[in-house]
Protein backbone atom coordinates (compact mmCIF):
# COMPACT_ATOMS: atom_id res chain seq x y z
CA UNK A 1 0.00 0.00 0.00
CA UNK A 2 1.74 3.17 -0.66
CA UNK A 3 1.46 5.98 1.42
CA UNK A 4 1.14 9.72 -0.31
CA UNK A 5 3.02 11.79 1.64
CA UNK A 6 1.51 15.39 1.62
CA UNK A 7 3.63 17.72 2.14
CA UNK A 8 2.34 20.92 4.30
CA UNK A 9 1.15 23.96 2.65
CA UNK A 10 3.47 26.97 3.48
CA UNK A 11 3.05 28.29 7.67
CA UNK A 12 0.44 25.02 7.95
CA UNK A 13 3.70 22.98 9.81
CA UNK A 14 4.18 25.76 12.43
CA UNK A 15 0.14 25.88 12.91
CA UNK A 16 -0.21 22.20 13.25
CA UNK A 17 2.88 20.35 14.05
CA UNK A 18 2.91 16.75 14.02
CA UNK A 19 1.97 14.31 16.77
CA UNK A 20 5.63 12.87 16.97
CA UNK A 21 7.58 16.53 17.36
CA UNK A 22 8.56 17.93 20.37
CA UNK A 23 6.54 19.61 22.49
CA UNK A 24 7.16 23.49 21.95
CA UNK A 25 8.72 25.81 24.01
CA UNK A 26 6.42 27.97 26.12
CA UNK A 27 7.03 31.16 24.42
CA UNK A 28 6.90 33.03 27.26
CA UNK A 29 6.96 36.99 25.72
CA UNK A 30 4.06 35.79 23.43
CA UNK A 31 1.89 34.30 26.46
CA UNK A 32 2.36 37.59 28.30
CA UNK A 33 1.92 39.77 25.07
CA UNK A 34 3.16 43.26 23.91
CA UNK A 35 1.07 44.85 27.31
CA UNK A 36 3.46 43.01 29.93
CA UNK A 37 4.38 45.35 32.11
CA UNK A 38 7.00 43.86 33.09
CA UNK A 39 9.54 45.88 30.89
CA UNK A 40 7.95 48.67 31.70
CA UNK A 41 8.57 47.87 35.48
CA UNK A 42 12.26 46.89 34.94
CA UNK A 43 12.65 50.36 33.26
CA UNK A 44 11.27 52.22 35.52
CA UNK A 45 13.25 50.27 38.60
CA UNK A 46 16.23 51.41 36.54
CA UNK A 47 15.19 54.84 35.47
CA UNK A 48 14.95 54.98 39.72
CA UNK A 49 18.46 53.32 40.33
CA UNK A 50 19.23 55.86 37.95
CA UNK A 51 18.09 58.53 40.22
CA UNK A 52 19.65 57.36 43.10
CA UNK A 53 22.89 57.17 41.71
CA UNK A 54 22.56 60.57 40.20
CA UNK A 55 21.98 61.62 43.81
CA UNK A 56 24.93 59.71 45.63
CA UNK A 57 26.95 61.99 43.30
CA UNK A 58 27.27 64.67 45.85
CA UNK A 59 28.44 63.88 50.10
CA UNK A 60 26.17 64.54 52.47
CA UNK A 61 27.28 67.30 54.85
CA UNK A 62 25.79 70.31 57.11
CA UNK A 63 22.23 71.17 55.79
CA UNK A 64 22.00 68.62 52.86
CA UNK A 65 20.89 64.98 53.53
CA UNK A 66 21.31 62.11 51.14
CA UNK A 67 18.17 59.96 51.37
CA UNK A 68 17.23 60.67 54.46
CA UNK A 69 14.48 58.32 56.15
CA UNK A 70 11.51 59.31 57.53
CA UNK A 71 10.64 62.43 55.56
CA UNK A 72 7.58 63.58 54.18
CA UNK A 73 6.72 66.19 52.42
CA UNK A 74 3.55 67.73 50.89
CA UNK A 75 1.49 65.38 48.93
CA UNK A 76 4.13 62.71 48.59
CA UNK A 77 3.34 59.78 46.55
CA UNK A 78 3.56 56.29 48.31
CA UNK A 79 6.15 55.33 45.87
CA UNK A 80 7.95 58.69 45.93
CA UNK A 81 11.07 59.07 48.27
CA UNK A 82 13.23 61.85 49.23
CA UNK A 83 16.62 61.92 47.17
CA UNK A 84 18.27 65.10 48.60
CA UNK A 85 16.57 67.25 51.24
CA UNK A 86 18.44 70.77 51.66
CA UNK A 87 18.24 73.48 54.33
CA UNK A 88 20.50 76.44 54.17
CA UNK A 89 24.03 76.08 54.78
CA UNK A 90 24.48 76.11 59.32
CA UNK A 91 26.76 79.05 59.19
CA UNK A 92 23.33 80.85 58.51
CA UNK A 93 22.44 80.32 61.07
CA UNK A 94 25.15 82.81 62.99
CA UNK A 95 23.14 85.87 63.10
CA UNK A 96 20.34 84.35 65.75
CA UNK A 97 23.36 82.21 67.63
CA UNK A 98 25.54 85.45 68.08
CA UNK A 99 22.34 87.17 69.34
CA UNK A 100 21.34 84.81 71.73
CA UNK A 101 24.79 84.15 72.72
CA UNK A 102 25.19 87.77 73.61
CA UNK A 103 21.71 87.95 75.58
CA UNK A 104 22.44 85.33 77.89
CA UNK A 105 25.76 86.96 78.56
CA UNK A 106 23.76 90.26 79.19
CA UNK A 107 21.85 88.38 81.85
CA UNK A 108 25.20 86.87 83.27
CA UNK A 109 26.90 90.37 83.59
CA UNK A 110 23.24 91.99 85.00
CA UNK A 111 23.61 89.01 87.65
CA UNK A 112 27.33 89.83 88.52
CA UNK A 113 27.71 93.44 88.13
CA UNK A 114 24.01 93.91 89.63
CA UNK A 115 22.37 96.73 87.10
CA UNK A 116 18.73 96.22 88.25
CA UNK A 117 19.96 97.02 92.11
CA UNK A 118 17.56 99.68 92.39
CA UNK A 119 14.65 97.73 91.40
CA UNK A 120 12.63 95.57 94.31
CA UNK A 121 13.51 92.02 94.25
CA UNK A 122 10.63 90.42 92.81
CA UNK A 123 10.48 92.61 90.01
CA UNK A 124 14.53 92.09 89.52
CA UNK A 125 13.32 88.51 88.92
CA UNK A 126 10.43 88.85 86.82
CA UNK A 127 12.64 91.09 84.27
CA UNK A 128 15.65 88.27 84.27
CA UNK A 129 13.15 85.51 84.03
CA UNK A 130 11.08 88.05 81.01
CA UNK A 131 14.66 88.85 79.61
CA UNK A 132 15.75 84.82 79.62
CA UNK A 133 12.42 83.90 78.25
CA UNK A 134 13.22 86.27 74.91
CA UNK A 135 16.64 84.91 74.86
CA UNK A 136 14.71 81.43 74.40
CA UNK A 137 12.18 83.04 71.60
CA UNK A 138 14.93 84.43 69.64
CA UNK A 139 16.80 81.29 69.27
CA UNK A 140 13.84 78.85 68.98
CA UNK A 141 12.58 81.06 66.26
CA UNK A 142 15.58 81.28 64.22
CA UNK A 143 15.59 77.69 64.97
CA UNK A 144 12.25 76.90 63.55
CA UNK A 145 12.80 79.53 61.08
CA UNK A 146 15.91 77.62 59.51
CA UNK A 147 14.58 73.43 59.80
CA UNK A 148 10.86 74.86 58.24
CA UNK A 149 12.91 76.46 55.12
CA UNK A 150 13.46 73.19 53.12
CA UNK A 151 13.88 72.25 49.68
CA UNK A 152 13.36 68.43 48.53
CA UNK A 153 14.37 67.11 45.76
CA UNK A 154 12.13 63.69 45.13
CA UNK A 155 12.50 61.17 42.34
CA UNK A 156 9.57 62.77 40.66
CA UNK A 157 9.96 66.74 41.33
CA UNK A 158 11.40 69.20 43.12
CA UNK A 159 9.55 70.69 46.31
CA UNK A 160 10.42 74.31 47.89
CA UNK A 161 8.78 75.20 51.29
CA UNK A 162 9.50 78.57 52.34
CA UNK A 163 8.81 79.90 56.03
CA UNK A 164 8.92 83.82 56.80
CA UNK A 165 9.36 84.94 60.10
CA UNK A 166 7.10 82.00 61.40
CA UNK A 167 3.80 83.58 59.85
CA UNK A 168 4.24 83.20 56.41
CA UNK A 169 4.82 80.53 54.32
CA UNK A 170 5.16 79.50 50.50
CA UNK A 171 5.18 75.76 49.22
CA UNK A 172 5.71 75.58 45.13
CA UNK A 173 6.77 72.13 43.25
CA UNK A 174 7.14 71.13 39.97
CA UNK A 175 8.32 67.73 38.16
CA UNK A 176 11.35 67.17 37.16
CA UNK A 177 10.23 66.94 33.57
CA UNK A 178 9.27 70.76 33.75
CA UNK A 179 12.35 72.07 34.93
CA UNK A 180 13.92 74.16 31.91
CA UNK A 181 17.08 75.93 33.29
CA UNK A 182 19.29 75.49 36.64
CA UNK A 183 21.18 78.09 37.11
CA UNK A 184 23.54 78.92 40.59
CA UNK A 185 25.78 81.39 41.84
CA UNK A 186 27.75 82.01 44.75
CA UNK A 187 29.05 85.06 46.28
CA UNK A 188 30.23 87.05 49.70
CA UNK A 189 33.39 85.76 51.72
CA UNK A 190 31.22 83.43 53.68
CA UNK A 191 29.53 81.71 50.94
CA UNK A 192 33.32 81.24 49.60
CA UNK A 193 34.64 79.40 51.96
CA UNK A 194 31.79 77.43 53.31
CA UNK A 195 30.80 76.76 49.91
CA UNK A 196 26.77 77.72 49.77
CA UNK A 197 25.46 79.72 47.30
CA UNK A 198 21.66 80.07 45.71
CA UNK A 199 19.90 78.07 43.03
CA UNK A 200 17.27 79.13 40.57
CA UNK A 201 15.14 76.18 38.66
CA UNK A 202 13.40 78.00 35.99
CA UNK A 203 10.41 75.91 35.38
CA UNK A 204 7.41 75.21 32.78
CA UNK A 205 4.95 75.17 35.76
CA UNK A 206 2.68 78.30 37.19
CA UNK A 207 5.52 79.38 39.33
CA UNK A 208 8.40 80.22 36.77
CA UNK A 209 11.43 80.15 39.13
CA UNK A 210 11.79 78.27 42.34
CA UNK A 211 14.83 79.17 44.49
CA UNK A 212 16.85 77.19 46.65
CA UNK A 213 18.88 79.78 49.16
CA UNK A 214 22.16 79.28 50.54
CA UNK A 215 22.16 76.04 50.08
CA UNK A 216 25.72 73.92 50.54
CA UNK A 217 26.93 72.87 47.69
CA UNK A 218 25.28 74.81 44.78
CA UNK A 219 27.47 73.55 42.03
CA UNK A 220 26.87 69.87 42.39
CA UNK A 221 23.10 70.26 43.78
CA UNK A 222 22.52 72.32 40.39
CA UNK A 223 24.35 69.04 38.27
CA UNK A 224 22.02 66.76 40.06
CA UNK A 225 18.92 68.84 39.24
CA UNK A 226 20.60 68.96 35.04
CA UNK A 227 20.89 65.35 35.35
CA UNK A 228 17.66 64.28 36.88
CA UNK A 229 15.83 66.44 34.59
CA UNK A 230 18.07 64.34 31.62
CA UNK A 231 17.06 61.24 32.89
CA UNK A 232 13.29 62.11 33.56
CA UNK A 233 12.98 63.67 30.00
CA UNK A 234 14.59 60.45 28.64
CA UNK B 1 -6.91 100.61 91.92
CA UNK B 2 -6.19 103.97 92.91
CA UNK B 3 -6.09 106.39 90.32
CA UNK B 4 -5.79 109.57 92.09
CA UNK B 5 -2.16 108.33 92.74
CA UNK B 6 -1.77 106.07 89.46
CA UNK B 7 0.86 108.20 87.66
CA UNK B 8 2.51 109.04 91.46
CA UNK B 9 5.20 106.70 91.13
CA UNK B 10 6.01 107.17 87.05
CA UNK B 11 9.28 105.96 86.43
CA UNK B 12 10.97 102.66 85.42
CA UNK B 13 9.73 100.47 88.19
CA UNK B 14 6.33 101.97 87.20
CA UNK B 15 6.83 101.17 83.24
CA UNK B 16 8.05 97.52 84.05
CA UNK B 17 5.14 96.93 86.19
CA UNK B 18 2.89 97.52 83.18
CA UNK B 19 5.00 96.37 80.31
CA UNK B 20 6.39 92.84 81.87
CA UNK B 21 2.78 91.41 82.14
CA UNK B 22 1.79 92.30 78.20
CA UNK B 23 5.46 91.08 77.30
CA UNK B 24 4.64 87.43 78.69
CA UNK B 25 1.10 87.67 77.29
CA UNK B 26 2.63 88.57 73.46
CA UNK B 27 5.16 85.94 74.28
CA UNK B 28 2.50 83.57 75.21
CA UNK B 29 -0.11 84.18 71.84
CA UNK B 30 3.69 84.16 69.67
CA UNK B 31 4.51 80.79 71.07
CA UNK B 32 0.65 79.46 70.47
CA UNK B 33 0.77 80.96 66.38
CA UNK B 34 3.99 78.81 66.39
CA UNK B 35 2.38 75.73 67.48
CA UNK B 36 -0.08 75.96 65.46
CA UNK B 37 2.21 76.93 62.37
CA UNK B 38 4.41 73.88 63.94
CA UNK B 39 1.03 71.24 63.38
CA UNK B 40 0.30 73.07 60.04
CA UNK B 41 3.82 73.05 58.69
CA UNK B 42 4.23 69.06 59.70
CA UNK B 43 1.34 68.65 56.83
CA UNK B 44 4.32 69.95 54.32
CA UNK B 45 7.39 68.51 56.17
CA UNK B 46 8.26 66.12 58.57
CA UNK B 47 10.78 64.12 59.82
CA UNK B 48 11.58 62.14 63.04
CA UNK B 49 12.45 65.31 64.52
CA UNK B 50 8.83 66.36 64.52
CA UNK B 51 7.96 65.46 68.24
CA UNK B 52 10.94 67.28 69.42
CA UNK B 53 9.83 70.24 67.79
CA UNK B 54 6.45 70.16 69.19
CA UNK B 55 7.96 69.22 72.71
CA UNK B 56 10.35 71.81 72.76
CA UNK B 57 7.50 74.46 71.94
CA UNK B 58 5.38 73.23 74.78
CA UNK B 59 8.10 73.42 77.06
CA UNK B 60 8.34 76.69 76.06
CA UNK B 61 4.73 77.91 76.68
CA UNK B 62 4.63 76.00 79.57
CA UNK B 63 8.01 78.66 80.72
CA UNK B 64 6.10 81.52 79.10
CA UNK B 65 2.96 80.78 81.11
CA UNK B 66 5.15 80.31 84.59
CA UNK B 67 6.62 83.82 83.37
CA UNK B 68 3.05 85.30 83.47
CA UNK B 69 1.33 83.85 86.39
CA UNK B 70 4.69 85.11 88.41
CA UNK B 71 3.70 88.41 87.42
CA UNK B 72 0.47 88.20 89.31
CA UNK B 73 1.97 85.92 92.18
CA UNK B 74 4.04 88.06 93.30
CA UNK B 75 1.81 91.13 94.15
CA UNK B 76 2.53 89.61 97.92
CA UNK B 77 5.90 90.86 97.32
CA UNK B 78 6.77 94.32 96.29
CA UNK B 79 5.54 93.79 93.00
CA UNK B 80 1.91 95.46 92.20
CA UNK B 81 2.00 97.80 95.65
CA UNK B 82 0.96 101.50 93.60
CA UNK B 83 -1.43 99.45 91.35
CA UNK B 84 -2.86 97.44 93.02
CA UNK B 85 -2.54 98.95 96.47
CA UNK B 86 -0.90 96.34 97.47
Amino acid sequence: MAVIYKAPKEGQEKQNPPATAQPPVEDKTEREGPSSLKPVKRRRKNKRDLYHDIAHEIHPGAGLQIEPKGVKFADKDKDEEALVVLHRHPVTNAPWIILTIIMFFTLFFNFHFNWLGSLPVSLRLTVNYAWLVLTLLVAWSGLLSWYFNVSVISDKRIIDVDFHDLIYREVSDASLEKIEDVTHNMGGLFGIIFNFGDIYVQTAGAKPQIEFLKVPHPAQVASILRKLREAASN
Amino acid sequence: MNLNNFFADFGLVFLLKWFLPFLFLGQLIFLLIVARQIKLMSNLFKTNMDFLLKGANWLLLAITFLGLLFCFGSRSLDYWPTIFGG
